[in-house]
C-alpha cells in the first residue's frame, strides 16, 4: 500500500503502452472463490487507467468451490472477464496453457489467483517490456511465504535452474509475467512446465527481462503446493537441458554421452587384444574381453537411440522451421 | 491414414447432408459375430420404444468376411444401417475409433457385433446419458456364464481400476453410450478400448458403470487365449505409463535407470576399493559382471528416457494436455 504513489501510471507511461493494442491477462483460477472478487476490483484499478482493451481470462482448472459461479456473477460489473472452464483438475501449467491458446492480446501478461501477486505490477512490466523483451519475469524478492517449507526450496531450484540453463532469472517460479503475444502463440507448455517458461524462451531466442513486484501473504484459502517435487524438478531440469542443448541434433547429443562407455571400452579391447595376440601371450581372463565388449554394446546402443532422436526430430522440422521465422521477424519489428 | 483405411460403401441417401440423427449404434465386427440381423432387430426394437431416429454403424474387418453378405442385406430393407468396411485388419479398438469418428447421433452407442447384453439394457444406458452422464459404461452382473477364466479378469479390472482411480468391472463388454463431443476427443487405439471408461476419466468425462443383464446367448465370455493375457497384460502397463509419465518419460525412465546404475555404480566401486587397497582379483568374482550390467543398463534406460523427452518436446504442439467444457464470453 505505502508505494502506491511509485506505482500511478504517469501520462508518459499510458502514451507509451499506446503501442500494445490490445492487453490480455491470464489466471488459472483453482479454488479460489473467496479471492475473485477482490482480485477483479484491483484488476480494474491497475489496467483501467492504461487505455488499452483487455480482457481477463479465468482458467477454471476444475474448481470443486463456487469459483466459477462467482466469475459468472462478477462479469456483469467487470465485462472484460473470460471465463474458460476446463473437464477436470488438468494442473497449472495445463491451465495457463489454455487460457494462453484463448487469448487475443498481442501483450498477455499472467498471475495468480491467489492474491499473493499485485494488479499494480502490471503497468510496470508493461512498461519494461516495450523497453525491447518478449518476456518479462516478476521477482518476488521480498517473499511472504513459509521460509523452510517454501522459500528456501524454491530458492534452491532457482540456483540450480540458473546454473544448469544459464538464464539470469532469480524467480522461476513466480507465475506474474508479461509476454509478447507472439513469444505466447509460440509456447506450448506442457506437463510441469511453468517453472520453465523462462528457460524453454530464451530456448527459442526470447530477450528475457526482470521486474522486482511485490509478494503478498496469503489472505483467503490454502497454498497448493508442497515440497515433494525434488525430484521431478530435477529430471524435468535434466532432460530441458538435454533439449536445449542437442533437441535439435541428438546424434550429436548421444555420441557425446556415448563417448564415456565407447572410449573405455576400446581401449579395453586394445588393452586385451595387445596381450593376447602380442609378441610373449600372457594367460589373463575372459573377463576384460566381456567387460570391453559390454561397454562398447553400451556405446552402440547409445548411438542408436540417437539416431531414433534425429527421426522424432525429423518428422517435425517444419515446427522449428516455424520458430527460427518468428524470431527473425521479430527483430524486423523490434527496430 | 485412418480415413484410406476406411473405405465407404453406398451411404443411403436420406442421411447425407447435416441431418443428425438422435442416436447411433456402433458395432464393430471384429473378432467374431452372431446373427447381426438378430441383433439389429432387438436393439432396434428397443431404441425405437424412445425414438425413430437412429442410425446402425457396422465396422467390418476383412478376416469377417462373411459378415458383409447379411449386413448388405439388411441395409437392402434399412435406410438407417451405415456400413463401413477395413480393407486390413486393424484391431477392434481401430473399429471402435473409425465408427466413432463416422457416427453422427447425439448419443452413441456402442455395441459387441455378438450377444452379450439383454437389450432392455439400451433404456437404462440412455436414461443416464439423458441425466447428463457423458459416458456410461456397462457391467454383464450376475454372470450366467461359467466362471471359469473369471479370475484373471478380477485381477486385471483390479489393477486397472487402481491405476486410473475410477472402479470398472467389465472393459470387454461391447455395449456403452457415449455422448457426441466425448466420443470425438476420446482416442482408443491399440488394445486400449477395455480401458475405456479410465481414458474418458482421465479427460475429465462424466463416467459411469452399470450392471447389465446378460444375454442369455453369451456364452463364450471369459474363455481367452494365453496370447489375449499377455497382450491385455502388456495394455496394463500401457494404461499405467498413460495415467503417469507420457508427458514426463523421463521421470519414468529416469528414476528406474538412476537408480540400477547407482546400484552398479556402487557394486563396482566396492570391487575397485577391494582391487586398490586389499588385492584381492577381481576376475573371478560375478559380483563384477553384476556391476557392469546394472551400471551400463541403468545409463541405457536413461537414454531411452530422453528419447521419449525428446519426442514429447517435439510433438508438443499437436497433443493437447487439456480439455475445455465451455467457455462464456
Amino acid at each position: 500500500m505505502m508505494n502506491l504513489d511509485a506505482r500511478t501510471v504517469s501520462l508518459e507511461h499510458r502514451l507509451q503502452t499506446a503501442s500494445f493494442r490490445k492487453l490480455s491477462v491470464v489466471i488459472p483460477v483453482y479454488n479460489e472463490a473467496e479471492n475473485l472478487e477482490p482480485l477483479c476490483a484491483e484488476l480494474e484499478q491497475a489496467v483501467g487507467p492504461l487505455n488499452i482493451e483487455s480482457e481477463w481470462i479465468f482458467v477454471d482448472d476444475g474448481s470443486s468451490d463456487d469459483s466459477v459461479a462467482r466469475l459468472r456473477r462478477l462479469k456483469h460489473r467487470f465485462p472484460a472477464i473470460r471465463i474458460v472452464k476446463l473437464r477436470r483438475n488438468f494442473g497449472q501449467t495445463a491451465a495457463m496453457q489454455a487460457g494462453f491458446e484463448k487469448s487475443a492480446g498481442d501483450v498477455v501478461v499472467s498471475m495468480d489467483a491467489d492474491l499473493q501477486n499485485d494488479p499494480r505490477d502490471i503497468p510496470c512490466l508493461l512498461k519494461k517490456l516495450e523497453e525491447g523483451y518478449d518476456l518479462v519475469c516478476g521477482w518476488r524478492r521480498d517473499r511472504k511465504d513459509p521460509w523452510i517449507s517454501r522459500n528456501l526450496p524454491s530458492k534452491m531450484a532457482n540456483w540450480l535452474i540458473r546454473r544448469v540453463i544459464g538464464t539470469r532469472i532469480h524467480d522461476n517460479g513466480c507465475s506474474l509475467k508479461a509476454y509478447r503475444g507472439e513469444l505466447v502463440r509460440m509456447l506450448r507448455l506442457y506437463s510441469d512446465m511453468h517453472r520453465f517458461i523462462a528457460a524453454v524462451s530464451a530456448m527459442s531466442g526470447a530477450r528475457i527481462g526482470e521486474l522486482i513486484v511485490t509478494h503478498r501473504a496469503r489472505k483467503h484459502g490454502a497454498s497448493k503446493y508442497g515440497i515433494s517435487r525434488t525430484f521431478k524438478v530435477l529430471s524435468d531440469l535434466f532432460a530441458l537441458k538435454l533439449i536445449a542443448r542437442f533437441g535439435s541434433k541428438p546424434l550429436l547429443g548421444f555420441f557425446t554421452l556415448a563417448l564415456p562407455f565407447g572410449l573405455p571400452g576400446f581401449l579395453l579391447l586394445v588393452f586385451v587384444l595387445w596381450h593376447r595376440l602380442g609378441s610373449s601371450p600372457q594367460p589373463m581372463r575372459v573377463v576384460n574381453e566381456t567387460v570391453a565388449l559390454l561397454f562398447i554394446g553400451t556405446w552402440c546402443f547409445l548411438l542408436l537411440l540417437g539416431l531414433i532422436g534425429e527421426m522424432a526430430i525429423n518428422a517435425t522440422r517444419p515446427r522449428l522451421k516455424d520458430g527460427a521465422q518468428l524470431i527473425l521477424e521479430e527483430l524486423k519489428g523490434g527496430n | 491414414m485412418e480415413t484410406k483405411a476406411v473405405q465407404a460403401l453406398p451411404i443411403p441417401t436420406e442421411y447425407e447432408g447435416d441431418r443428425v440423427p438422435h442416436i447411433s449404434v456402433v458395432v464393430p465386427v471384429v473378432e467374431r459375430f452372431d446373427d447381426l440381423e438378430r441383433l439389429y432387430k432387438d436393439f432396434s426394437a428397443e431404441i425405437s420404444k424412445v425414438t425413430d431416429d437412429f442410425e446402425f454403424v457396422f465396422i467390418v474387418e476383412p478376416s469377417q468376411f462373411g459378415a458383409l453378405a447379411s449386413l448388405r442385406r439388411l441395409m437392402a430393407g434399412e435406410p438407417r444401417v451405415r456400413l463401413f468396411r477395413f480393407n486390413s485388419s486393424f484391431g477392434e479398438a481401430a473399429a471402435l475409433a473409425a465408427g466413432l469418428s463416422r457416427a453422427r447421433g447425439e448419443f452413441i452407442f456402442t455395441l459387441a457385433s455378438y450377444y452379450q447384453v439383454r437389450p432392455e439394457t439400451f433404456r437404462q444406458v440412455y436414461e443416464l446419458l439423458n441425466q447428463n452422464k457423458d459416458v456410461v459404461v456397462t457391467r454383464r452382473y450376475p454372470r450366467i456364464d461359467s466362471n471359469f477364466g473369471r479370475f484373471p479378469s478380477f485381477v486385471f479390472h483390479w489393477i486397472a481400476s487402481r491405476l486410473s482411480g475410477i472402479a470398472f468391472h467389465d472393459g470387454s463388454c461391447g455395449f456403452r453410450g457415449i455422448r457426441r463431443e466425448a466420443a470425438r476427443e476420446l482416442t482408443v487405439y491399440g488394445d486400449l478400448h477395455p480401458f475405456l471408461p479410465a481414458l474418458a476419466n482421465r479427460q475429465g468425462y462424466r463416467v459411469v458403470e452399470i450392471n447389465a443383464l446378460q444375454h442369455p446367448l453369451d456364452t463364450r465370455a471369459g474363455v481367452r487365449g494365453p496370447g489375449a493375457y499377455a497382450s491385455r497384460l502388456l495394455a496394463l502397463f500401457t494404461l499405467f505409463f498413460l495415467m503417469k509419465f507420457i508427458k514426463k518419460p523421463l521421470r519414468f525412465f529416469g528414476a528406474v535407470g538412476a537408480a540400477t546404475a547407482f546400484a552398479g555404480f556402487s557394486i563396482c566401486l566396492y570391487l575397485t576399493v577391494l582391487r586398490l587397497f586389499y588385492g584381492s582379483a577381481l576376475a573371478d568374482r560375478p559380483l563384477l559382471m553384476l556391476g557392469v550390467l546394472l551400471l551400463l543398463g541403468g545409463v541405457q534406460t536413461v537414454g531411452i528416457g530422453l528419447i521419449g523427452e525428446i519426442l514429447v518436446f517435439s510433438h508438443a504442439r499437436e497433443s493437447k494436455d487439456y480439455q475445455i467444457e465451455s467457455i462464456m464470453e
